[in-house]
């Protein structure tokens, strides 16, 4: 795989991470979401979506700083 | 308000993010030469898998009314790659798709890859983690686009002989 390439694969990977935040957190400052479950339930639901918020934003970051480390690297097959 | 097909849409989104996810970082994983590089992308793919872990918890702790539920046999949720040939098409090209869950009976799998119900396909299926590859041929029972380009459709297997 050439340098370019994989810049071209780690910017769609870090593109998909950063759309999917949003998706993850758009309910959950709704009242109205979950509100059918348990309370214990809901908890639970709002604590993993929040996990997958962060820990995306974690990757999103580590992916960044892929791309800037293959971009300065004059190594050009991976 | 919310009705519970707004829900199961909704983690169903979720769920094939996670899927995409894990998808692309294993497919890298495996096609990089760096060991370093690859190790990071195996470590992220597995998170990916740990994340559609909780999706999968969290479709069940809102009850949603899975098709799979009106199979004669349950499925496992076995993500993996699929090599898929098309019979009609003479050429012998394979077309790489991915696998959702997986049953001795058929499989839900999902990709690029617009199938027609009633085409008949031979798969060589390799789930993540495991280096045997399944062997079936099967005909095409559903299919739908769920984003624009990408499908997702099963297969039930032909009996074995």
């Amino acid at each position: 795989m050439t340098k370019n390439e994989l810049i071209v694969r780690l910017r769609k990977l870090h593109n998909e991470e950063e759309l999917a935040i949003p998706i993850y957190t758009k309910h959950l400052e709704s009242t109205f979401f979950l509100s059918h479950i348990k309370p214990e339930a809901r908890k639970e639901i709002d604590g993993m979506l929040l996990t997958l918020a962060m820990e995306s934003e974690v990757h999103a970051r580590m992916f960044e700083a892929m791309i800037k480390k293959v971009q300065e690297l004059e190594r050009d097959v991976y | 308000m919310f009705t519970d097909t707004d829900y199961e849409k909704y983690f169903d989104q979720i769920g094939r993010v996670e899927r995409k996810m894990i998808y692309g970082v294993y497919d890298l994983a495996e096609e990089i030469k760096d060991p370093v590089l690859s190790g990071g992308f195996k470590k992220i793919g597995d998170d990916e898998v740990r994340h559609y872990g909780y999706v999968l918890k969290m479709l069940k702790e809102i009850g949603a009314p899975r098709r799979s539920e009106n199979r004669c046999e349950s499925r496992e949720y076995c993500l993996g790659t699929i090599q898929l040939r098309r019979s009609q098409d003479l050429t012998g090209r394979t077309i790489k798709d991915y696998c959702v869950n997986l049953s001795k009976k058929g499989i839900c799998l999902e990709g690029g890859t617009d199938l027609s119900p009633g085409e008949v396909c031979e798969l060589e299926i390799r789930l993540f983690g495991k280096k045997e590859i399944i062997s079936h041929r099967g005909k095409v029972i559903w299919n739908k686009e769920v984003e624009p380009g990408f499908y997702i459709g099963g297969i039930i297997f032909e009996a074995i002989a």
